[in-house]
């Protein structure tokens, strides 16, 4: 017997050709429900259709995670996974303008951060970071840009992994009224199974640790500048720079905006991959849900991919390719809007950075590294060399 | 920065135009950081090079400061800012714009700003804060700025205006001491021929001298010496139409384009009437002019002589020769290099012999016999050489020696010919230099003299004048000469005794004419052609449109922002450098006031008399005071000269020659006397007798 399943709106639909439907909230469950349709020794053929992201992303690891909970490798073999080939569309962009008087985009966010290598106790890496996010607002569309400010947007701290071993060093630092940041999480020793004593011993590692953790406080600092704007309800949008999934549940049905330049992750493969990036200029995909992680189940916004501008015939296929995010369900039609502000934001245009980035986002880039580079030059000579 | 304005600093800003910009202070690498100001409305203000800003101080001071560099501040490079305002349909980047180039969603940051130079404050050492407004200088303040209030009312001589950024004339002043003496002396043009108006400036400066004298309470005279087309000669002449002389000549009144010259606005949106409204000026000609045109060798060597000019009324020309006499004294001018002490030596002795003769032995007792011709010379050294004795020698002088000088002054005389007679030159015939009185104009048309004629000129004229000045002979408080090719008549690189002896007399006049009252105005092209030792000691210069390779010579010690400035001045413009005035300030000069050399000759073209005979009365004239026949007394004999296949050009040559010899004196000066003459070198020349 041959099912076929696809993908409707949120819930997975399952047709037997025995006439059965089901409706399922996840592939998980049409898996867990074909494993036990296989142990009535049906013949079946499923037919995945897979939009959701993370169902991209993590099938081969949702498909491992079954087999390995299931003693139904022998039904799995019977499982055969065909992906359609055309579950990645291309939509013109319609009404596209280089000027959008209704666009409601009108705050900019990006942060910037500065690390590096303090001293080196024994064989612990004592770093120092600057955080620093910068708020920009455009009052009306083709006006300048002025820096808001919501809350503090500047952070500074000492990073040094804490391990009894270090902890001389730690106390150190508190008597002198310095407070450091903790650089191995649980994870990183999970991961790497090892003990904090076992871990500070590795230099190289520690210091990549401290440049994450670096990375994760400018994080926690953009989030509480967009949650503080959130708190605001200012009139108009934000658009950050990057996804917009690690601000959690926060801001769900905000009007948000997340612009992703680098696409280190591929969605897709084979004809779809190729049918993305050869996505034709003021082009926009077909919408994607996505959820906050790939095993929390609520999904928290919609996706899609955007060709904001033309490229040239030396640039890459990536060049011009957006993917956006919002924490809102979009219908198409606010997706075609959204895209038409995004593509009028070309104008002015942005040098380098591979032609994804935005003007206003840029700006705050700039003001927001400008903020870590005088806050940088404050510190002591010896420090800041 | 919200600066409540007190009365005294409100005093110096242009209020009604309102404040420009802020004071931005930033560091471009050098120790102390530069101000600039932040433009409000770029698109609404034309600030230039050289603008005069006034910026309050939180003191109740004002400072002063002068526009240089215009820089642009943008998130974009330079090029990529050019291409984004100029062509942004190619932008630095390309547009998303499917329908073309428009209005970016988002403002660029570009920041116009003009870096400032502080020229003083109202009071000690203040200087601007940070995001002061800055206003536009009104009069009091550009004044200020200049410091031209320093100088004092009646001392001003006005020689051009300044426009500032808010369309505000300013008139531009100079101090009558630095330029008159004694504190300062002597001024001099600069800039490319035709292109940058020296003349015109020039002429605009001593008229404003000449009508300020008075109040300044000196006795002024100017001669100018054109050596250099006509633009000179016509100083008599008003170009505004408007003018009582013009009402009575209407038939003239209509061939000058006077109206244009003087209502017509330039592209600067200016009249020349307006500037010299502004100046407070009369657009008038000079006053109480006379002509000198040289007059040897039989005719006239002048653009304008009295038989051209009789159209246009009774204008002073006169004519001036010098006997061998006259200039023996300046034979220095001519010395050759081969000159050595036996001829020196020779040449004295025929100075002494020209002015006390000689005595010649013979036939009785001895005579002294006096020379003034060059015949007269001729035979002196024919004399000379006769009487030789048995080593070849005249007291003392060898016969060789006596061939060189015989040779060498009749040279001379041949090649200034033009200025010096061969023959017997009346006492009036010369330039009368003692006749100078306060105001007058005299001009001395050069302009188609040979060069050592020219030299010449200048350097005897030059030598008698100044030594009159500092006899005090001459009753003026001031004497100016304007020389125009200053490059020529005293050149860096000495050509030859020429111009080596009159450069030592300019050297002479720069240096120490100061207490003398000696003033020279003079006028080149490139003044790094000019003698270091003459234009050493000018105190005020104006420079005109050049062209980049002479600016960028370090005898100007101009800046880069000003050689840029002075390669792009129109004619009416020029910078001026004077010791009162803060800073190198650009001005525009109203075109002169009286008739320029193209506009004068069409006029004396146009005025050709219908009679030759009056022409030829003119000729017999000479300007030495010879009583003329009357016209029907003349005219049968031209008339039987042309009958018999004479040209009037042989009537003419006649006329002249008839001119050239001095009338006979007292009562033997009758018109039959002429006439007698007349009809005798017309015989004379044409072999038939018209008697």
């Amino acid at each position: 017997m041959a099912a076929f399943v696809w993908r409707c709106s949120a819930t997975w639909r399952t047709h037997w050709l025995d006439g059965h439907q089901t409706v399922q909230k996840n592939l998980h469950s049409v898996l867990h429900q074909a494993y036990h349709l296989a142990q009535n020794k049906y013949q079946r053929v499923i037919l995945v259709e897979s939009p959701t992201l993370e169902e991209q992303t993590y099938w081969d690891a949702t498909l491992a995670q079954f087999t390995s909970t299931s003693d139904a490798h022998e039904t799995t073999a019977a499982l055969k996974f065909v992906e359609l080939p055309d579950h990645l569309t291309a939509y013109a962009v319609p009404n596209r303008s280089h000027f959008a008087a209704d666009s409601p985009l009108r705050y900019f966010l990006d942060g910037a951060q500065r690390t590096r290598l303090l001293f080196v106790a024994d064989t612990i890496p004592v770093c120092i970071t600057i955080c620093g996010v910068a708020l920009v607002e455009r009052p009306q569309p083709g006006g300048p840009l002025v820096e808001r400010r919501l809350t503090p947007c500047l952070r500074l701290a000492l990073l040094l992994p804490d391990a009894p071993s270090v902890r001389p060093l730690w106390e150190a630092f508190q008597a002198e009224g310095l407070q450091p940041q903790d650089t191995l999480t649980p994870q990183y020793l999970q991961k790497h199974n090892l003990t904090r004593d076992e871990l500070v011993t590795q230099f190289d590692l520690c210091r990549y640790f401290a440049y994450q953790r670096a990375r994760h406080l400018r994080q926690e600092l953009e989030k509480s500048v967009i949650t503080a704007w959130v708190q605001a309800k200012l009139n108009g949008w934000l658009v950050l720079d990057g996804d917009i999934r690690h601000l959690g549940t926060d801001i769900l049905g905000a009007a948000l905006v997340g612009i992703i330049k680098r696409h280190r992750y591929p969605y897709f493969r084979g004809p779809s991959q190729a049918l993305l990036l050869s996505l034709p200029a003021y082009y926009r995909t077909n919408l994607f849900m996505f959820s906050q992680t790939a095993t929390h189940s609520v999904q928290v916004g919609s996706s899609f991919f955007l060709r904001w501008r033309r490229r040239r015939l030396q640039d890459g296929p990536e060049y011009g390719l957006l993917r956006i995010e919002t924490p809102l369900a979009l219908p198409p039609d606010q997706a075609n809007l959204l895209s038409r502000w995004l593509i009028a934001e070309g104008s002015p245009a942005e040098t380098g950075r591979n032609g994804n980035h935005l003007y206003p986002i840029a700006r705050a880039e700039r003001l927001a590294k400008k903020m870590v580079q005088d806050h940088w030059r404050s510190l002591p000579r010896h420090w800041a060399r | 920065m919200a600066l409540t304005l007190t009365p005294e600093q409100a005093a110096y800003l242009n209020l009604e135009f309102g404040p420009i910009g802020k004071v931005v202070v930033f560091n471009k690498g050098n120790p102390s950081p530069g101000l600039a100001v932040a433009l409000e409305n770029p698109n609404g203000i034309s600030l230039d090079v050289g603008h005069f800003l006034a910026i309050p101080t939180p003191d109740g001071q004002v400072s002063f400061a002068v526009t240089l560099d215009p820089d642009v501040r943008s998130d974009l490079s330079e090029s990529e800012v050019v291409i984004e305002i100029e062509t942004p349909e190619l932008g630095a980047l390309e547009t998303t714009s499917a329908v073309g180039a428009g209005e970016p969603m988002t403002e660029r940051p570009i920041a116009r700003l003009w870096t400032l130079s502080i020229l003083c404050n109202t009071v000690g050492t203040s200087r601007p804060v940070p995001f002061a407004l800055v206003y536009f200088a009104n009069r009091a303040g550009v004044e200020f700025a200049l410091g031209m209030n320093r100088i004092p009312t009646h001392l001003r001589i006005p020689i051009g205006v300044v426009v500032n950024g808010d369309r505000q004339t300013h008139p531009v002043y100079l101090h009558a001491e630095y330029l008159l003496g004694p504190q300062g002396v002597h001024a001099n043009w600069g800039g490319l021929s035709g292109l940058s108006g020296k003349t015109s400036k020039k002429s605009l400066c001593e008229l404003a001298i000449l009508t300020q004298r008075q109040t300044m309470g000196l006795r002024c005279a100017l001669i100018v010496f054109a050596t250099k087309g006509s633009d000179e000669l016509f100083r008599d002449l008003p170009s505004h139409p408007e003018h009582p002389f013009w009402r009575a000549h209407p038939e003239l009144q209509a061939r000058i384009n006077a109206s244009a010259f003087l209502t017509v606005q330039d592209p600067s949106g200016f009249s020349d009437l307006q500037l010299y409204e502004a100046l407070n000026l009369h657009p008038i000609p000079f006053e109480d002019v006379r002509l000198y045109v040289p007059c040897g060798d039989g005719q006239w060597w002048g653009y304008r002589t009295p038989e051209t000019n009789r159209g246009l009324g009774t204008t002073a020309i006169f004519g001036f020769q010098w006997s061998l006499r006259q200039v023996a004294p300046y034979m220095s001018l001519f010395a050759s290099t081969d000159a050595d002490d036996k001829l020196r030596a020779m040449e004295i002795e025929v100075l002494r012999v020209l002015n006390e003769g000689y005595w010649l032995e013979g036939d009785g007792k001895p005579h002294k016999q006096s020379i003034h011709t060059l015949a007269d010379l001729e035979a002196f050294f024919t004399y000379a050489t006769d009487n030789v004795d048995g080593r070849r020698r005249w007291k003392g002088h060898h016969i060789e020696t006596i061939a060189r000088a015989r040779a060498r002054y009749l040279s001379i005389f041949q090649r200034a010919s033009q200025v010096v007679s061969a023959g017997v030159v009346s006492a009036d015939q010369g330039l009368p230099l003692t006749d100078l009185r306060d105001g007058m104009v005299w001009v001395i048309d050069l302009s188609r003299l040979k060069d050592e004629s020219k030299l010449l000129v200048l350097y005897k004229v030059i030598t008698e004048l100044y030594d009159a000045m500092q006899a005090n002979r001459l009753p003026l408080d001031r004497l100016l000469l304007d020389i125009d090719e200053l490059n020529q008549h005293a050149p860096r690189r000495q050509s030859g005794a020429l111009t080596r002896t009159l450069t030592a007399k300019l050297q002479d006049i720069s240096e120490r004419a100061r207490t003398d009252g000696v003033i020279l105005l003079t006028a080149q092209q490139t003044l790094s052609e000019v003698d270091e030792r003459v234009e050493a000691n000018v105190a005020t210069r104006f420079y005109g449109m050049m062209g980049m390779q002479e600016s960028q010579h370090f005898i100007y010690s101009l800046s880069r922002l000003e050689q840029y400035v002075i390669g792009k001045l129109e004619p009416g413009e020029m910078l001026v450098q004077h010791p009162i005035l803060r800073h190198r300030v650009k001005v525009r000069v109203p075109r002169p006031s009286f008739l320029r050399g193209k506009e004068g000759q069409a006029l004396l073209r146009s005025t050709t008399p219908a009679d030759p005979v009056e022409h030829v009365l003119r000729l017999m004239a000479g300007g030495r005071g010879r009583v003329l026949p009357k016209p029907e007394q003349v005219r049968p004999i031209v008339e039987a000269v042309l009958t018999a296949g004479a040209t009037l050009s042989d009537v003419e040559q006649a006329a002249r020659q008839v001119g050239q010899v001095a009338p006979l004196e007292g009562p033997r000066n009758t018109e039959q006397a002429t006439l007698k003459l007349f009809q005798k070198v017309l015989t004379q020349l044409l072999g038939k007798s018209f008697l």
